[in-house]
Formats: structure tokens, C-alpha cells, sequence
């Protein structure tokens, strides 16, 4: 029987790789990628509880999720192609040119 | 809820998926048995109607494509709160046909704001572009 | 389902004026837009005026409510964007394309920064913030032919991006533990249900995802980038609007709907507070950029107002609205002279700064009054907005971290006076007077009159704070 418990506990994993992953990679794509496993993890989260506690806010909320999540990463994707532009490089750690 | 009448409406999914499997194995199993076998200098390569291939797959690709993706993600997404209004269209009544009448005008106007703008140009023409 | 879409025509006008602005932008050619921020301004002034005849009320089927304290901050919003457009119209020259959708990406956020002041609902609440961070993300990265622009851009959009990740996951488990999302809700079920694991788990996420609006531990990271690469008047947006809108809503989210369960939050909030204190304010000594240093100030400020979160009395939320209207006019006053003296100079280092008393008397004068007034400096307007937050800590008990504060604030005064020095007293580098115009001038004054009028006589301005900060409890 597939319970709350083991949707939270996907949506925790999930959530944990997505931070990982803005944490510990390089590339920006991966780090773009990795913040939209983050939204979608919480969505999972979200929609199960909406579902447990038979209320639609949870599920209202999943869809303005889905909405700012591609909203963000678009955003994203646009400013990454300036990177790649002034720098030819899309390496996080490369980005550091401001230091006092 | 725990018992195994639940479960029982799942059967056509599980029929299914078995005749997938069925299915997809037989056809590699029979082409493996019947057809010929044989190994020469060109086997291995991609076959692209009798020319020879040039170059590696992995070119880089105009950044227009990615434009064109984004803002087709950006749109396709809004349709998500058409869905919700299509639901409850009943309930809702005009309140709700005029909101997503005002939602949709918005969107329309942003497109028509894009367009003006050049972003569904695919080729920058100099022109149309005011550029302030 | 009771929409009251006349509570909400502050909002429209602000968001009609920015749509004026992006069609105006289709129909005519290349060139200045500075006539864009007097329309601008003078939809801000529009918004100010319908904000007056708001009356008190839920509207939008219980997602916004119109009360004293949100009206407030509209103002103080409605503030910024008039003095944020003005700067906006010194900088333009720098931008190079797109001069008019900057304008109408500033009028967004604000709107959204009302909305924000306005949300009574987890759901709008996490709507209209996004809606301010998509508007600043683009803001933060708008010049992007200069690489630290675009550098700060990124930054800001992936820590903005996990923060609210934070936020929205931290959401969830306050939802799936209440089964609630309005704010008012909420406190309804805590009160026959006593909290659980889960909400605290939720309310930990929640307060670690709202750290990022207001620049503090541990979502810090971003500012001094941010605030030294972005253009100028987004960092005055950043530092001035951004922060009093997190600030709002932090105190809607823990004060009304997460109230009854203060212990919970209280010791929380109270470290971040300290770590936010000492990390700032020691970072920003060694710093040469003078953007960079307001950034580092910015997060000690953070610290101080969390302080006051975490003493969650009326008296503390006072102290917070009335310390965001001294922090807006003395960090935007210092913004503007900062912007003209960069137009001049080309420059933003602390170096370049050296004699500009001999240079231009008002500007070196408005950057005394406006980064004295951050630092608490009597009888300046941020002495007093500090002296109430610390009456606020004492009363609560909270005796470790207002010493914290006191020394803080000793070590801020340290690196301010260190950049008013180098304006006063070291010789200039060059001796060619600065030219300010008329209206600059006078936008100058009424900035520093203000800032020094709310140190001098602030009595009417707190009573009235003090009155109106007791709805939220």
C-alpha cells in the first residue's frame, strides 16, 4: 500500500539531489536542471498531501509551482546564453571576477 | 481500501504491459533467428542513404532553437490555467469566462509584444528591431 | 467568492502604468526614455493617492487583505519606486538597449511588492513573490554586456531559485500539517491542533527560504555580488523595496499565521539574527567598493531587523516599519548621490570618493546623512529606528542579542565613518567641481531633510507605527 509516507520520502530524495546538485556541479545547465528537479520534488509533495488531506489548495499551488519553476529557468537559460557569450565558458566556478 | 479489489481495476494495465514485452522480445528473438548475419568494413556505421557520414553528431546548435523552446515552454504552460477554468467552466459562470478572457488577452498581448520586439524573428532583419 | 477588486486598484495602477510603458515602447523609435520614469512617477504618485482612500477589508476571494500595516508598506513601496525611477533616469545613459522595458520591469516588482504587503494566503503570498524575483532577476542581469552584470544576474537567479525552492517545499509541510493555506487559517489550526514535527520542519524551511529576500544567513551569499555588479538603481531596488517587502511577509507569516507556536520560531530566528549581526557588519570593514559595502551593511541590517522579528511583539514590529522607512530614505538618498557621482567619475570606489566635500558639498553631505542614518548615528532617523528595535529585544528578554547589537552597531559605525573620512577629510584626486542639476538637488534635499526630520522629532511617525503594527497579532 502505497502511503503519504512513501511520497514524502520520494519528494525528500528528490529534493535532497536537486540541492546537491545546485550545490556541487559545475555546469550551469546541470545546476538549471537540478533547481527544477527542487520544484518538481516539492510539487510531489505537495499534490500528495492535497490528495491525503482532500483539499485543493495543495493542488493550486502545484500548478502556480509548475508555472515559476519554468518561469525561473527560462530566465535562466536566457542570462546562461550571455554567459556562455562574454565568458565562452559555462563553468560555475569560473564566475568569480568580484572580489574586495 | 486495503483490499484486493483495488488492485483488480489494474488489470488491462498489466495485460497490457505483458503484451508489450511479449511482443517487443518476439520481434528482436524472430529477427535474430531468420535474419542473415554478417560482418564487413561499413557494418558498423550509420547508414544516411548510401553517404558516407561527415563529422560528429555532436555539433553546437544556433542559440535560436533554445529561443524558440523557451518562449514555445513559456506559453505552453499558461495553457495549464485554461485546464483549471475548463474544469469548473459551469461553476465559475461569467465571472470565470471573463477572467480567462482577461488572461488570455494578456497573453496575446505579450505575444504580440515578442513579435514586435523581433524575438520570433529567425533571422535578424534590421528593421524591425526598435531597439531603444 | 468575493472579489472587492476595488481594494485592489492600487495594484491595477501600478500594473497599468507599467503596461502603458511597454506598449508606449512598441510605437516609437530609438532613443532617450526618460520621459518613461516621469510617467512612471507619475503612475507611482497615482498609486499613493488611490492608497489613501483605501479602506480596511479582505478582498479576491480571501487571498489579499487590505489592512493598515499592508497600506503602509504600499506607501513606503510607492516611495521607492518614485525615488528608484528618479535614479533610474540619472543611469540611463549606461543602458544601452531596452532603456524602456527597464523602466516598466521596476514598475512590475513594485507591484508585486504590493501585492506582496497584501497577501493573506500561503498561495498569493508565493505568487506575488515570484512575481518580484522573476522581475529582479531580469533587472539584476539587464546590462549584460558587462560581464559583472551578468555575473551577478546568475548568481542572484540560482540562489533566488533554491531559496525559493526552500520556501515552497517548507509550504508544503505547513500545508500538509494545518491542511490549511490562508494565514488567518492557519493560526485557526494551531490553536485546537498544537503543532508537529512537520510544521516545525515546515517553518525552518519556510524562515531559510524567506532569508534570501532580506539578504541574511544563510541566503547572504548573493548581495555584495549582486549589489556591486547589478546597475545601480537595482541595487537601490534590492536594498531598499526587496528588503521591506521580505520583511512584511515575514512578519504576516510568523506574527498571524504562525503565532500561536512563537516558541517554535523564536530562539531560530534569534541566531540567524546574531550570525547575521556579526557576519555583516565584520565582513564589510576591509571592503573598497562602496556598493559592496552598503551590500555588506545591508545583510547587518537584516540582523538587526530579524531581531526585532524575534522579540514578535507589537512594539517589534513597529520598530521594523518604522526603521524601513529611515533604512529607504537614507540608503536611496545615498544611491542617488552615488549614481550621480559615478556619471562623473566612473567609479564606485570608496578611493575615488577622497575629498568630495571640495568637490560638491551636497553630495558629500548626502551620503553623511544617508550612510549615518544605516549606521544608527544620533540624532539621524536610523538612531532612533535602532533604539526601538533594541527596546524591543530588551523587553522580550532577548539581552545576549541586543548587546550583539550594540557592538554591531559600534563596528558599523567604524567602516561608515571610515568612507565619510575619505569624503571629508583626505585630499581630493581631482579638483573639478561636480555638477548637479536642479532636480537632483532638490530630490537631495527633501531625502536628507527626511531622514534628519525623523531623527529629530519622530514621535508622531512611531505613535502611529506603533498603533497600526497591532493588527498583525
Amino acid at each position: 500500500m502505497v502511503t503519504l509516507t512513501h511520497f514524502l520520502i520520494l519528494s525528500f530524495i528528490l529534493f535532497s539531489i536537486g540541492v546537491a546538485g545546485v550545490l556541487l556541479r559545475r555546469s550551469i545547465i546541470i545546476v538549471l536542471m537540478s533547481l527544477e528537479l527542487i520544484f518538481n520534488s516539492v510539487n510531489i509533495s505537495l499534490a500528495a498531501f492535497s490528495y491525503y488531506l482532500q483539499t485543493l489548495n495543495g493542488t493550486v499551488l502545484v500548478v502556480f509551482n509548475i508555472t515559476v519553476a519554468a518561469a525561473e529557468v527560462a530566465i535562466g537559460l536566457a542570462i546562461l546564453v550571455n554567459v556562455y557569450r562574454s565568458r565562452k565558458s559555462i563553468n560555475v566556478e569560473e564566475l568569480n571576477d568580484m572580489r574586495y | 481500501m486495503n483490499t484486493p479489489a483495488k488492485y483488480s481495476a489494474l488489470w488491462p494495465l498489466a495485460a497490457y504491459f505483458i503484451m508489450v514485452v511479449l511482443l517487443v522480445s518476439s520481434m528482436l528473438l524472430l529477427s535474430y533467428l531468420l535474419g542473415q548475419r554478417h560482418r564487413e568494413r561499413v557494418t558498423g556505421e550509420p547508414y544516411e542513404s548510401g553517404i558516407a557520414p561527415t563529422g560528429s553528431a555532436r555539433l553546437r546548435f544556433d542559440v535560436k532553437y533554445y529561443m524558440v523552446a523557451m518562449l514555445f515552454v513559456i506559453f505552453d504552460l499558461e495553457a495549464v490555467f485554461i485546464y483549471a477554468w475548463a474544469v469548473s467552466v459551469r461553476e465559475l459562470g461569467w465571472t470565470g469566462y471573463i477572467e480567462v478572457l482577461v488572461f488570455i488577452f494578456i497573453l496575446i498581448a505579450s505575444l504580440c509584444y515578442l513579435w514586435r520586439m523581433g524575438a520570433l524573428d529567425w533571422v535578424t532583419s534590421k528593421k524591425s528591431v526598435p531597439k531603444s | 467568492m468575493e472579489m472587492n477588486l476595488i481594494k485592489v486598484v492600487p495594484e491595477f495602477i501600478m500594473l497599468g502604468t507599467a503596461f502603458l510603458l511597454l506598449v508606449i515602447e512598441l510605437f516609437i523609435a530609438r532613443g532617450s526614455r526618460k520621459f518613461f520614469g516621469v510617467i512612471g512617477i507619475l503612475g507611482a504618485i497615482a498609486t499613493g493617492i488611490s492608497l489613501l482612500y483605501q479602506e480596511t477589508g479582505s478582498a479576491l476571494g480571501g487571498l489579499f487583505i487590505q489592512d493598515q500595516v499592508a497600506i503602509y508598506f504600499k506607501a513606503l513601496f510607492v516611495l521607492c519606486a518614485v525615488l528608484v525611477l528618479y535614479i533610474t533616469m540619472m543611469y540611463e545613459d549606461k543602458i544601452k538597449h531596452w532603456k524602456g522595458e527597464f523602466y516598466s520591469l521596476i514598475l512590475f516588482s513594485i507591484a508585486g511588492m504590493m501585492l506582496l504587503a497584501s497577501s493573506s494566503d500561503f498561495i498569493s503570498f508565493y505568487v506575488s513573490l515570484e512575481f518580484v524575483a522573476v522581475c529582479l532577476y531580469v533587472l539584476a542581469a539587464f546590462t549584460s554586456e558587462n560581464r559583472n552584470t551578468i555575473e551577478a544576474g546568475l548568481k542572484y537567479l540560482i540562489t533566488g531559485a533554491l531559496a525559493s525552492g526552500f520556501l515552497v517545499y517548507g509550504i508544503s509541510f505547513i500545508y500538509g500539517s494545518t491542511g490549511a493555506t490562508g494565514f488567518s487559517a492557519v493560526a485557526t489550526a494551531l490553536k485546537t491542533a498544537p503543532g508537529s514535527g512537520f510544521l516545525v520542519l515546515g517553518l525552518s524551511l519556510a524562515i531559510i527560504g524567506l532569508t534570501f529576500k532580506i539578504s541574511s544567513i544563510p541566503f547572504h551569499v548573493w548581495s555584495p555580488d549582486v549589489y556591486q555588479g547589478a546597475p545601480t538603481p537595482v541595487t537601490a531596488l534590492l536594498a531598499a523595496a526587496s528588503k521591506g517587502a521580505g520583511f512584511v511577509v515575514i512578519m504576516r507569516i510568523l506574527f498571524t499565521a504562525l503565532g500561536g507556536i512563537k516558541a517554535e520560531w523564536m530562539v531560530f530566528v534569534a541566531v540567524i539574527s546574531g550570525a547575521t549581526l556579526i557576519f555583516g557588519n565584520l565582513a564589510a570593514m576591509p571592503q573598497k567598493d562602496l556598493k559592496r559595502l552598503i551590500a555588506y551593511a545591508g545583510i547587518g541590517s537584516a540582523g538587526y531587523l530579524l531581531m526585532a522579528v524575534a522579540a514578535g511583539s507589537t512594539l517589534g514590529a513597529g520598530a521594523i516599519m518604522f526603521y524601513m522607512l529611515t533604512y529607504i530614505f537614507g540608503i536611496l538618498g545615498s544611491f542617488l548621490a552615488i549614481v550621480i557621482f559615478h556619471n562623473s567619475e566612473g567609479s564606485d570606489l570608496i578611493d575615488s570618493y577622497a575629498g568630495l566635500s571640495r568637490r560638491s558639498p551636497l553630495l558629500a553631505f548626502s551620503l553623511f546623512v544617508g550612510l549615518l542614518s544605516v549606521a544608527g548615528f544620533p540624532p539621524l532617523g536610523g538612531f532612533i529606528a535602532k533604539l526601538y528595535i533594541f527596546a524591543a529585544a530588551v523587553k522580550e528578554g532577548l539581552w545576549v542579542l541586543a548587546v550583539i547589537g550594540v557592538v554591531m552597531a559600534i563596528v558599523s559605525m567604524y567602516y561608515f565613518l571610515l568612507v565619510v573620512k575619505s569624503i571629508y577629510l583626505r585630499p581630493p584626486h581631482n579638483t573639478a567641481p561636480i555638477h548637479v542639476d536642479f532636480t537632483s538637488r532638490a530630490v537631495l534635499y527633501v531625502v536628507n531633510f527626511a531622514t534628519i526630520f525623523l531623527g529629530m522629532y519622530p514621535g508622531p511617525v512611531t505613535d502611529w507605527v506603533m498603533d497600526i503594527a497591532k493588527v498583525l497579532f
